[in-house]
């Protein structure tokens, strides 16, 4: 696999403060990547880090491979969590300046950013001063600033923050266009249902350290509890006759009285087959689907480990 | 463009178009090209020109009156001596320009009391005190002709028109350099004041609206630092030339305006001086004092600009960088909810303490305090402009060149030490803004 971003061993400190401690990350080309974690757990500094707003303590970054510089920077695309514009300035011209600092030329920026505020029909906002503007109008115009000048590497920290539902659509759809033409994302969200919904890989960063990475498949299938979800149409004495020892009834929501959705986990090495061939004669099986843990109760399960983990640690010094 | 360049043209633009700009620069000229007109102008355009009857009962006075000062603004009619105050009263009644002075038998040889003036309307201060001041000096001179016995011709001469001192040096006039210190040392204490202020609102105004980290994944914080110092410094020169250029354009215009030729009364000075025989009075129009001086100010200003050209700029640029260094991390480590007024009032200090110096230069120029503060560097942009007009350049460059190199030896350090806080501070919010902070962050820096 090709990694557009390679962090190797990256500590920071601030003061008495170590913001990133032994990190290790890398971003793999074209992927949306999710970096999770609690506030202030070390997220934005790793940000800053990559945008070379600040550098790191010890440790190496690599970008397609070569030592992280200043010839980046024209590659990155970043939206800020925390990001404004200049309130007496216009619109246009302001987009052209943010576009000019990234690299562009006059005439590419004037072009392409006509072709994005046609895009989001915005023409006639040109000659508006930021402060006329709603908070969600100015968001679309950073996202345009942002993605202009068409970097390999886009850097979102909470972008659906003040966008009303449409607008969230909007941009989703086109973070998700983005990807298609290979860009590569970094996604830093406590939003966890757009990281089930778009990312493919996870960091999740606590108290400095990384608790928890990889692909959210995987991760999501080793966070599950082994149950599964029976919707069935049928008697629920008869079912839970089926059960007998193999299977342990965890939920049962009745739906009506012969329809019922029930969440069921196997005891030992029993396989859920066992149970479907039990109930298959007695019930008329509507679906059956592994529980999945969602990536809001992996956030919150890992966090809250690694804080037993850091007291416990705490308690043994 | 360079991402520098692209900093620098953004804050020099954003501020050259910004109305108070424009009126600053349009207004400022305008005002100190009035201040130095303004009396000629308020003496041009009340003036009018009295003629004054003399009813002479001293036989000899009126005459003398009518033959030796009739001048651009009064002209003396001696009237034959037959005619009474009230035959004399009839003519002037229809005339509002027309005053009758009555001279009293007495006047000349034994009183210096002129006598009376009759008018239909109240006469302004400025005739009557032209009237007086002729009568005087034809008094004067009537006591020394009595004793050395010489013609009027030649007491005149003796007496001359006026005294004038040579002055030595630069060759100003030791008021106009008075001036010239006090508006040299205000003028730079406002510029590098509100320019340098205008670096620290820049920088708050990224970090409040929280665009500084966009910014900042574009450029180095010191370069972004840097180009917002170098855009507003760069307004300060373009205000700096407009308005010294205005002010000179300002100053022809409002001269042709007002009518005065100053070659004319420079060769009429010459001829005065050179005369050796008789006076004729008529030769020379007689000026008066407000026309006067504000010939020799626009005359000792043409003298003193080349000094203030060159020397000015680098005061200013010293200055300002200074200044700025220290508004900008004061800028960067502010926070919106916090109270910068206690920080930016250790950094005027000095300023202020400047000018309350550069006021006394004008009557002390030579004094001890003035010149140890104008070598000092956190106060010589403003004491060193405001004793500039009374540096001799042939003994005394040596001072103007020191206290510059000090000014950018301290300026080196200064902007390290601001590129450091900033660095650091410009990306931290909700830190309280201390000077145990501002260290911490300049030594985090490292």
């Amino acid at each position: 696999m090709e990694y557009i971003i390679e962090a190797s061993n990256i500590t920071k400190t601030f003061s008495d403060h170590k913001a990133l401690d032994e990190v290790n990350i890398k971003i793999p080309k074209g992927a949306i990547y999710g970096l999770l974690g609690p506030n202030g757990a070390g997220k934005t500094t790793f940000i800053r880090l990559i945008n070379q707003i600040t550098k790191p303590d010890n440790g190496v970054i690599l970008y397609n491979g070569e030592p992280l510089n200043e010839n980046h920077i024209s590659k990155i695309g970043y939206l800020p969590e925390e990001r404004g514009l200049y309130k007496k300035m216009k619109i246009g011209e302001q987009a052209l300046y943010l576009a000019q600092l990234k690299g562009m030329s006059l005439k590419d920026a004037k072009n392409k950013l006509h072709y994005w505020f046609d895009k989001f029909d915005i023409l006639n906002w040109w000659d508006k001063r930021v402060e006329d503007l709603s908070k969600g109008m100015a968001q679309k115009i950073q996202f345009i600033v942002t993605v202009l000048h068409e970097p390999e590497l886009l850097i979102l920290d909470e972008p659906f923050s003040g966008f009303d539902p449409i607008n969230t659509e909007l941009i989703k759809r086109e973070i998700l266009e983005l990807k298609k033409k290979g860009t590569t994302i970094i996604f830093s969200t406590h939003n966890m249902q757009s990281v089930e919904e778009i990312c493919s890989y996870i960091t999740l960063i606590d108290h400095s350290k990384i608790i928890l990475q990889g692909n959210v498949k995987r991760i999501r299938t080793k966070f599950s509890d082994n149950e599964y979800e029976i919707k069935f149409e049928g008697n629920m004495i008869s079912f839970t006759t089926a059960l007998w020892t193999g299977f342990e009834l965890i939920q049962h929501i009745p739906l009506s009285k012969t329809i019922h959705t029930v969440i069921v986990k196997p005891v030992g090495k029993t396989s859920i087959n066992t149970l479907l061939g039990a109930i298959i004669n007695s019930c008329k099986i509507q679906y059956v689907k592994e529980k999945k843990a969602s990536m809001n109760d992996i956030f919150i399960r890992a966090v809250k480990e690694n804080e037993l983990t850091l007291e416990g640690t705490s308690n043994d010094e | 463009m360079s991402k520098l360049g692209l900093i620098i043209q953004r804050e020099y633009k954003t501020r050259v178009r910004k109305k108070s700009f424009i009126i600053l620069s349009i207004i400022t000229p305008i005002l100190l090209s009035l201040l130095i007109m303004m009396p000629v102008i308020i003496q041009k355009s009340t003036f009018r020109k009295s003629t004054i009857l003399i009813v002479d009962n001293t036989q000899t006075m009126g005459e003398l009156l009518e033959r030796t000062k009739n001048s651009q603004f009064i002209k003396y009619v001696n009237m034959p001596t037959e005619m009474t105050i009230e035959e004399v009263a009839d003519r002037y009644e229809n005339s509002e320009d027309t005053m009758v002075l009555h001279l009293n038998k007495n006047f000349g040889i034994i009183s210096n009391s002129p006598g009376q003036l009759y008018n239909n309307k109240h006469p302004g201060p400025a005739v009557i005190n032209n009237i007086q001041d002729d009568c005087f000096d034809l008094f004067r001179k009537i006591q020394v002709l009595r004793i050395t016995k010489l013609n009027l011709a030649q007491v005149d001469q003796k007496l001359g028109r006026t005294c004038v001192i040579q002055y030595e040096g630069l060759g100003i006039n030791p008021q106009v350099r008075s001036y010239l210190s006090l508006a040299g040392g205000m003028f730079m204490y406002m510029l590098v004041l509100i320019y340098g202020v205008q670096v620290m609102k820049g920088i708050m105004e990224e970090k409040n609206n929280r665009i500084i980290e966009i910014i900042l994944s574009s450029i180095k914080p010191v370069k972004l630092m840097w180009g917002k110092i170098i855009g507003i410094g760069l307004v300060g020169i373009t205000q700096f030339t407009i308005i010294i250029i205005a002010s000179i354009l300002f100053l022809g215009v409002i001269k042709n305006a007002v009518d005065i030729d100053t070659s004319e009364i420079v060769n009429n000075q010459i001829q005065t001086m050179n005369a050796n025989g008789d006076i004729n009075e008529n030769v020379i129009p007689k000026i008066s004092i407000e026309e006067l001086d504000a010939i020799r100010s626009i005359e000792d200003l043409k003298n003193y600009l080349p000094t203030f050209i060159l020397v000015m700029p680098f005061l200013f640029t010293g200055g300002f960088l200074l200044y700025a260094s220290f508004f900008a991390a004061v800028g960067s480590a502010s926070n919106p909810d916090t109270e910068t007024q206690q920080f930016i009032l250790p950094i005027t200090i000095p300023i202020i303490i400047s000018v309350l110096i550069a006021t006394t230069i004008m009557n002390n120029p030579g004094s001890d305090l003035a010149f140890y503060t104008s070598m000092f560097p956190l106060t010589s942009p403003v004491v060193m402009a405001a004793r500039l007009p009374f540096i001799n350049w042939s003994t005394e460059w040596w001072q103007i060149v020191t206290a510059i190199s000090l000014l950018f030896g301290t300026v080196w350090f200064s902007t390290r030490f601001a590129a450091r806080v900033y660095r650091t501070a410009i990306l931290l919010y909700g830190q309280k803004l201390t000077y145990k902070n501002i260290w911490k962050w300049y030594k985090q820096s490292n």
